[in-house]
């Protein structure tokens, strides 16, 4: 029986076709040694993130900023972009109303969100963010679930906030007992027209695409902002540009981003170490590209010349 | 007798779409007081049929599987698991109080149950699920990315200028410029592309739009049949 003779192949020709076990083994290499071993390299403000912080900087305090949990997982990308803002808006003086559409973010992250932001702000001693959370219901809420996602925003914004889609907060609260109020107008009268900023976190759909139909196009609420996982931010780009969004908060660097910008380092509960890693896998990445390309193309060439 | 009931099969909820779909754009562009009470209410009426359509699929999903089961089809094993799962999900649900959201309808003190399905179960799972797309995308951009003209060149080139720009080392090898190259090609060529396509889509949604309200679409209403 005739046996297939093996193609001799340059090494520049194997550089076309690497074994996968070996892309997984490095991928491995490059991401656990700078978690145990930091770099601590800076990281760069982009003008998107900015542009949410200092927005919330410039509202007058007591303004109703809204937090949209919409993603699925208290681990992640949006999950450190919430806390980071909520911290934010809290030290800001703002009031906030934790709510969504996706039921997990909605309900167990809130949760997550409310109890490791009070923590964090006892650990650094942050006066502003322990007295302004010492009182549930003064200067947050955490209202839970929209039910009927994009259909539960539209409501929000034709009926307002109560009693058809929320006459109790996520905690069984009734919200004509809670104090929250802006300037003096009780949250029971509170329609879309009282939110100042709304931030989506965005996971998918329904996400940003609700509040832009229902919110924005119908001018209840022209200040949006979202903070977007890796694989959509390019998406939002257009939304930014056409004044739809205000900024976006791209990803776990966003997140970073944003607790450079307030000071807070540790807010959005990452560390340095995490983009170290993530710097090191994109920087594989792109050498895999670059490798990959220049197997292929010595495997072209070899087949021009027909060895 | 039996052609005029398959017509009216056919025209009844092909008039129902028609009327509600034009009397819905009509009351969201012009405003008028009962137009905008009777959509207020139309509104939380989809969100009823909403409900029932959930508990509907729940059903469904039930007979399914439990089909599944009884004829020992492939992968019965998993029809099991996802029964369990999905009632018991359901009990703890209703059973939520304390703490937690209390949307339950039971004060059974199911949370801390379903405080270790979330913090043992869920939460570790999901985070599994993450770690795992750091080797899948860097293998298939490996695989997929190769050059083989002047468009997968540029393709190439801007995806890498982004995911440079999008991690740290980026702005700490090249400056600041390249996070503001990474927003200019999000913001510029991106979205001229990013535009073309919703613009599409958008007209693409309203020719559906009045093909279903007018009838020429009738897949929708009929439930597949023609």
């Amino acid at each position: 029986m005739a046996v297939a003779k093996e193609e001799k192949r340059t090494i520049l020709e194997k550089f076309g076709d690497i074994d996968r076990r070996i892309i997984y083994a490095m991928v491995f290499l490059m991401i656990v040694p700078p978690l145990l071993f930091p770099l601590n390299l800076p990281i760069g403000i982009s003008p998107e993130t900015s542009a949410i912080f200092k927005f919330i900087n410039n509202l007058p305090k007591g303004s109703i900023v809204v937090l949209s949990l919409d993603f699925g997982s208290k681990i992640g990308e949006n999950y450190p972009q919430a806390r980071t803002v909520f911290a934010h808006a809290l030290r800001a003086g703002m009031k906030v109303i934790l709510m969504g559409m996706w039921s997990y973010g909605a309900t167990v992250s809130a949760n997550f969100l409310v109890e490791e932001t009070k923590a964090y702000a006892q650990a650094r001693g942050i006066g502003e963010i322990t007295s302004a959370m010492a009182t549930y219901g003064v200067n947050y809420v955490n209202l839970g679930i929209i039910l009927q996602g994009d259909n539960g925003v539209m409501q929000l914004a034709q009926v307002g906030f109560y009693p058809q889609m929320f006459s109790k907060d996520n905690y069984g609260n009734k919200l004509e007992d809670l104090p929250f109020n802006k300037a003096g107008k009780p949250i029971t009268q509170f329609k879309a027209e009282d939110v100042d900023l709304l931030v989506c976190y965005a996971a998918g759909t329904p996400g940003i695409e609700a509040y832009r139909t229902y919110w924005w196009a119908t001018g209840k609420c022209l200040n949006l902002a979202v903070g977007a996982v890796g694989v959509s931010v390019a998406g939002y780009y257009p939304l930014m540009n056409a004044g739809i969004l205000i900024g976006i908060i791209p990803s776990t660097k966003g997140a970073m981003e944003y607790d450079q910008l307030t000071g807070m380092i540790g807010a959005s509960g990452l560390s340095l170490s995490t983009m170290d890693a993530q710097s090191l896998e994109h920087v594989y990445v792109i050498v895999l590209l670059v490798i990959g390309n220049i197997g292929t193309f010595a495997i072209s060439r070899s087949r021009r010349r027909g060895t | 007798m039996a052609g005029l009931a398959r017509d009216l099969k056919k025209l009844v909820p092909m008039g129902i779409a028609l009327i509600v779909g034009i009397f819905g754009a009509f009351a969201y562009f012009y405003y008028t007081k009962p137009t905008d009470d009777l959509l207020k209410n139309a509104v939380v009426f989809q969100s009823i049929v909403g409900y029932m359509a959930m508990a509907i699929s729940f059903i469904n999903i039930s007979l399914i599987h439990g089909k599944n089961l009884q004829r020992r089809r492939k992968g019965w094993i998993f029809s099991i698991l996802l029964i369990f799962m999905m009632f018991f999900s359901l009990v703890i649900g209703l059973g939520v109080k304390k703490g937690w959201p209390s949307v339950g309808l039971f004060d059974w003190g199911l949370d801390d149950f379903g405080t270790i399905l979330i913090d043992a179960i869920q939460n570790p799972a999901g985070t599994a699920m993450f770690s795992l797309l750091a080797f899948y995308i860097a293998s298939a951009a490996y695989r997929t990315f190769r050059i083989r003209g002047i468009d997968s060149a540029i393709l190439l080139v801007s995806g890498a200028l982004v995911l440079l720009g999008q991690a740290p080392i980026g702005s700490y090898i090249f400056g600041p410029q390249l996070l503001d190259l990474k927003t200019w090609i999000l913001s510029v060529p991106n979205m001229a592309g990013s535009r073309g396509i919703t613009l599409g889509i958008a007209v693409g949604s309203v020719a559906m739009g009045i093909r279903v309200l007018f009838g020429y679409e009738r897949r929708p209403v009929l439930g597949g049949v023609e």
